[in-house]
């Protein structure tokens, strides 16, 4: 076993530097050759005849040469050697060709590459939190004369307390609030999330607490938690921060905590700041009119092994046993119960599904066309192909010097369609909007 | 005699390149083809080129390893010499050579009784 792999380890060596070895092979059977010669002069024969005799006596060269050449490396490998450097010579003899190709290949690669990088993070890819899958978004509808879809706080309150697929439910409220310095006022995009929005992420502050279930209430909730990116610009990143008051257009605040930086909040835009949900639960509770409010999101995370089907159940149910206010009547109620990757993705699955598409057929034309014009270049190149089977080129060696040239067009062409691809995925970017997931991220992974 | 089919005779053909290494120090391939012959008291003939497709083998098999030097004509030439693992090598194969040489003979020789 070791002498076989020692072998194929000499063969492969042999097949880069080729040339020095076969000099020295001339070189050691000429002295073979010549000291045979000069041992049938000294028996007496003319220098002629020695000569003959010592060919006899050597057997075959050219025969030999093949031989020990065959054995001494791995010809097949070095034939694809000689192949990719003909292949990149045709480039300089016919750049044209191989210019025109390569490019169209290459927006074409590009295209689709582009395309499926966006698709890839933004469809493909999971939610970036622990086992997102167990992740749902809920929303209420409220129809009478058209369809809201936005949640009674008394619901979401039922929903929480009767509920028993999920492990955590979270409200939150996006707020546009403004940050009060010494400098002057910087406008912020805050949010009111339930203490519990952390939990259902199975997120953790980078710093300080996530919030406490009893400053969910109103009176209680004069604390906040700082993004990482308003951290960093607006207190330096500094650790005593954690305390410290700060003041907002609506009051002051105790900031208690800071997001780690890859936090991403859910189904927002980025979000600087988070205080407490701070509803008045008792009062919510009366469903009475200028008491009762509404929440945009919530989120729950089912419990391991509850499938969407039954956590829609389960919230239809509570759902029907709950009445709409007196305010309300004729409202009809019901609940939405989805991945939260759905609601992140959304109405962008399918524009983003027929681009890509557009993108395969495309890539699909592009393919067409070089094929045509390999093949008006294979019309031209006739003669050369017949020179080189009159030369002994089995069919099988024209063929594989053929198919290098076609996989070194596609080399050149996938090379400069990444390039193409690297621009054109940031351009695509700007059409996303800014709620998915990362999207300034968005990877460029081995896959596309 | 002449030597079959090189196929048949590689083995035996590597065996005595290594064994005249062996026995005479660092060869080139003409003193190689030399040796053979003599020992083989001219009897045996072969196409000295095969001689140096046997030298290829061993060498990447790491049993020989070669030097350039000058020949007895002032020409470069390649010396051939065995490497501690060839001289194994051919421990092993003299013995493996014998057994079954011993054996094949005991065989035929049960023949000519019975």
């Amino acid at each position: 076993m070791r002498e076989a792999i020692r072998v194929a380890w000499q063969r492969l060596r042999s097949t880069t530097s080729h040339r020095s070895v076969e000099e020295a092979l001339d070189e050691e059977m000429t002295t073979h050759f010549e000291l045979l010669a000069s041992r049938f002069i000294n028996q007496g024969m003319s220098p002629e005849q020695a000569r003959i005799a010592a060919r006899r006596q050597f057997g075959g060269v050219t025969q030999l040469k093949e031989s020990l050449r065959d054995s001494r490396s791995y010809p097949a490998i070095e034939w694809l050697l000689q192949d990719f450097a003909q292949a990149l010579r045709q480039i300089r003899t016919a750049p044209r060709f191989m210019v025109s190709a390569a490019t169209i290949l290459a927006l074409g690669i590009g295209a689709i590459t582009a395309m499926f990088s966006v698709v890839n993070a933004a469809l493909l890819r999971p939610l970036p939190y622990a086992a997102a899958e167990r992740l749902v978004w809920i929303g209420e509808v409220l129809k009478r004369n058209t369809a809201d879809e936005v949640t009674l706080t008394p619901n979401f309150l039922e929903w929480r307390r009767r509920s028993q697929v999920f492990s955590a439910m979270a409200a939150y409220n996006p707020v546009p609030r403004t940050l009060m310095t010494d400098d002057g006022a910087q406008p912020l995009n805050t949010v009111k999330a339930s203490a519990a929005l952390l939990p259902v992420l199975e997120a953790n502050t980078l710093l300080g607490r996530p919030f406490l279930p009893n400053e969910d209430h109103k009176g209680q909730d004069r604390v906040a938690i700082l993004s990482y990116g308003l951290w960093q610009q607006a207190f330096g990143g500094e650790r005593a921060v954690i305390g410290r008051s700060i003041k907002l257009d609506d009051g002051s605040y105790q900031v208690v905590g800071v997001l780690p930086r890859e936090f991403y909040f859910p189904t927002l835009p980025s979000i600087d700041l988070m205080t407490p949900l701070g509803k008045n639960e008792a009062a919510e509770l009366t469903r009475a009119e200028g008491t009762t409010t509404v929440v945009r999101n919530v989120i729950a995370r089912m419990k391991p092994g509850v499938t969407i089907e039954r956590a829609r159940g389960e919230m239809e149910t509570i759902e029907s046993n709950l009445a709409p206010p007196d305010f309300l009547s004729g409202v009809q109620m019901s609940v939405k119960v989805i991945p939260l990757q759905d609601r992140f993705v959304g109405d962008l699955r399918r524009g983003m599904l027929t681009l890509m598409c557009a993108a395969g057929c495309f890539l699909l034309l592009v393919c067409v066309n070089v094929a045509s014009l390999l093949l008006g270049r294979g019309e031209t190149r006739r003669k050369e192909i017949a020179i080189r089977a009159a030369l002994g080129a089995s069919r099988g060696r024209v063929i594989q010097q053929l198919l290098v040239e076609s996989l070194v067009l596609a080399l050149l062409g996938s090379g400069i369609g990444m390039v193409i691809a690297f621009g054109l995925r940031n351009l695509l970017l700007h059409l996303i909007p800014r709620t998915l997931p990362r999207p300034m991220t968005f990877p460029f992974d081995a896959k596309s | 005699m002449t030597l079959p089919k090189p196929e048949v005779l590689q083995g035996t053909l590597d065996l005595m390149v290594l064994k005249s290494l062996a026995a005479l120090g660092p060869l080139h391939g003409y003193g190689i083809a030399r040796r053979i012959e003599q020992v083989s008291d001219e009897t045996l003939r072969l196409n000295e080129g095969t001689v140096y497709q046997s030298l290829l083998r061993l060498q990447q098999k790491g049993w020989i390893t070669s030097e350039w030097g000058a020949s007895e004509n002032n020409r470069r030439a390649k010396f051939y010499s065995v490497t501690k693992s060839g001289r194994r090598q051919l421990a092993r194969e003299t013995e493996s050579w014998h057994r079954i040489a011993g054996l094949v003979g005991k065989v035929l020789r049960l023949g000519e009784k019975g």
